[in-house]
């Protein structure tokens, strides 16, 4: 039996372990689904420490470029500035060091709130200003004549995003007036429809899942099973 | 027990065109085929682009197939391809997707060569840092430094010139996790600085139609049904290829998956209206 066929056999029985779950719940499902969550725990990190700490950080910072074959040489305000990112990141773990260490924490996390802080503030200008440009559609599409459907889904658009912003300012209606309890009807529906086509979608993305295994099963597990007998 | 036996229906639903091997055509994707016609008009030999398989077991089952033919169609028509990714668990995919299609192109006679026509990175930490270097670096052969197995990109043809993010013609991200696609948008200033297509999973495409309606985005692939579609139109394109048989099964069992969940929710709905249980 070849490698390729044992790991084809081994991921068959991988699939049908964590499917017996839906008849009942059973150790061969608990042992496979420990051994799923053992793997990919564990992939991450050794794969950024084998790929990119290691090459890319450690081995030109501690000088064993020559020994490792690597040509990546840090000159030395880089490699203080990787050495305080190092022991910043570090700092993280303070909370397991006794209490009068682990206001350390607190440095790592202004850090990186701050830096998110400066991410969030770019994201608005590149992400969300455009969009708010974009949603400023004519009501009436001359092409050169009026065409009446994009017009349509222009009116459409514009009355859906007016009306679901203003759902939840909650202050903004009158839960008595009657035009108030119409709109928020108008606009809870299509919110609603906006969560159908969420769940809808969904629900197309697992089938797809189960698809794929059931070809695997089919087109590579089976033939791998025959084959041995 | 009636939770098994619809189960045991959907298995059914969906069991039926794997085991039986029959297909039905996909249908007509408006977003997929903008997609498809805008890489065929917009792409030529020689355009330098980028391939971000940002994706996992979790979501290969829609991704793959997007990655899959989006990489066909470029090498056919010669582009330069540079694959990478920002998630960790996609490494094997990075390889198998790629080394998939240079055998079936080579089945076909359509020769492509490792280091010539397209370059495996590998994966790269922290999107963030890496998009913005991006825009600011003077030659991206030198930020992306080596591929997957070590080998310094300029010993490659490929690497031989060096180039900056004016001359990326596109860059193609397939993912399903949550945040990445914002990622791309925000650190590239897409839409403006850089042509961004995107595959997704059916979870993310009501939220990715935002970015396509605002130009973000050039073109976006909704799950299977975008790659089934896109594998369609390169049967067209390209007539002496071979279909992605596995493709369209996938597609077909999907179709009766949905028709059968379709089927449970309108009998759901009517007994509950008969008042029954």
């Amino acid at each position: 039996m070849s490698l390729e066929v044992f790991i084809v056999l081994l991921a068959g029985f991988g699939t049908l372990g964590v499917y017996s779950f839906l008849i009942k719940e059973n150790s061969f499902f608990r042992l496979i689904e420990h051994i799923f969550i053992g793997i990919a725990a564990g992939y991450t990190p050794f794969y950024v420490f084998q790929n990119f700490l290691w090459p890319k950080v450690f081995v030109p910072l501690l000088g064993l470029n020559e020994l490792y074959g690597v040509d990546v040489e840090f000159p030395t305000f880089e490699r203080l500035a990787y050495i305080v990112a190092i022991v910043v990141g570090l700092f993280f773990y303070a909370q397991y060091l006794p209490k009068r260490l682990q206001i350390l924490v607190v440095i790592a996390l202004t850090i990186s709130l701050a830096a998110s802080a400066g991410l969030a503030i770019k994201g608005i200008f590149t992400e969300l200003v455009p969009q708010l440009l974009s949603s400023f559609k004519p009501i009436l599409v001359f092409n050169p004549e009026f065409d009446f459907l994009e017009s349509l889904s222009n009116i459409v658009f514009l009355a859906t995003l007016l009306l679901c912003l203003t759902y939840f300012i909650f202050t903004l209606y009158s839960s008595e007036a009657i035009v108030s309890r119409r709109l928020l009807t108008v606009a809870k529906i299509l919110l609603l429809i906006c969560f159908g086509a969420f769940f809808g979608s969904t629900i197309s993305a697992r089938l797809s899942l189960l698809i794929e295994r059931l070809v695997f099963l089919k087109e590579e597990w089976i033939p791998a099973l025959l084959g041995l007998f | 027990m009636k939770l098994l036996a619809i189960y045991a229906g959907l298995i059914l639903a969906v069991g039926v065109p794997i085991f039986f091997s029959f297909y039905v055509r996909p249908p007509l994707n408006l977003a997929a085929d903008s997609f498809f016609k805008n890489v065929e008009e917009t792409i030529n030999q020689g355009d330098i682009t980028f391939l971000s398989f940002d994706f996992g077991p979790g979501t290969v089952a829609e991704n793959g197939p997007q990655a899959q033919v989006v990489l066909e169609h470029l090498l056919r028509k010669k582009a330069k391809v540079f694959i990478l990714s920002f998630y960790a668990l996609s490494q094997p995919f990075l390889v198998s997707i790629s080394k998939a299609v240079e055998q079936k192109l080579q089945k076909e006679g359509v020769f492509v060569t490792y280091g010539q026509d397209y370059v495996i990175i590998g994966f790269k930490p922290s999107p963030e840092l890496f998009l913005q270097s991006v825009l600011g670096a003077k030659d991206l052969i030198e930020l992306m430094g080596r591929d997957f197995r070590g080998t310094p990109l300029k010993d490659f043809e490929i690497g031989q010139s060096p180039f900056d993010y004016t001359a990326i013609k596109a860059w193609f991200q397939f993912s399903g996790l949550a945040d990445m696609l914002q990622t791309y948008i925000r650190f590239l200033e897409t839409g403006k600085k850089l042509k961004l297509y995107h595959g997704c999973t059916s979870i993310t495409v009501p939220e990715s139609y935002i970015y396509l309606d605002s130009g973000q985005i050039s073109g976006l692939l909704e799950g299977l049904a975008g790659s089934s579609w896109y594998e369609s139109l390169l049967s067209k394109y390209f007539p002496t290829r071979e279909p992605n048989q596995r493709l369209l099964l996938q597609f077909t069992s999907l179709t009766f998956g949905q028709l059968y969940i379709i089927f449970l929710i309108i009998l759901g709905n009517l007994l509950s209206f008969f008042g029954r249980d």
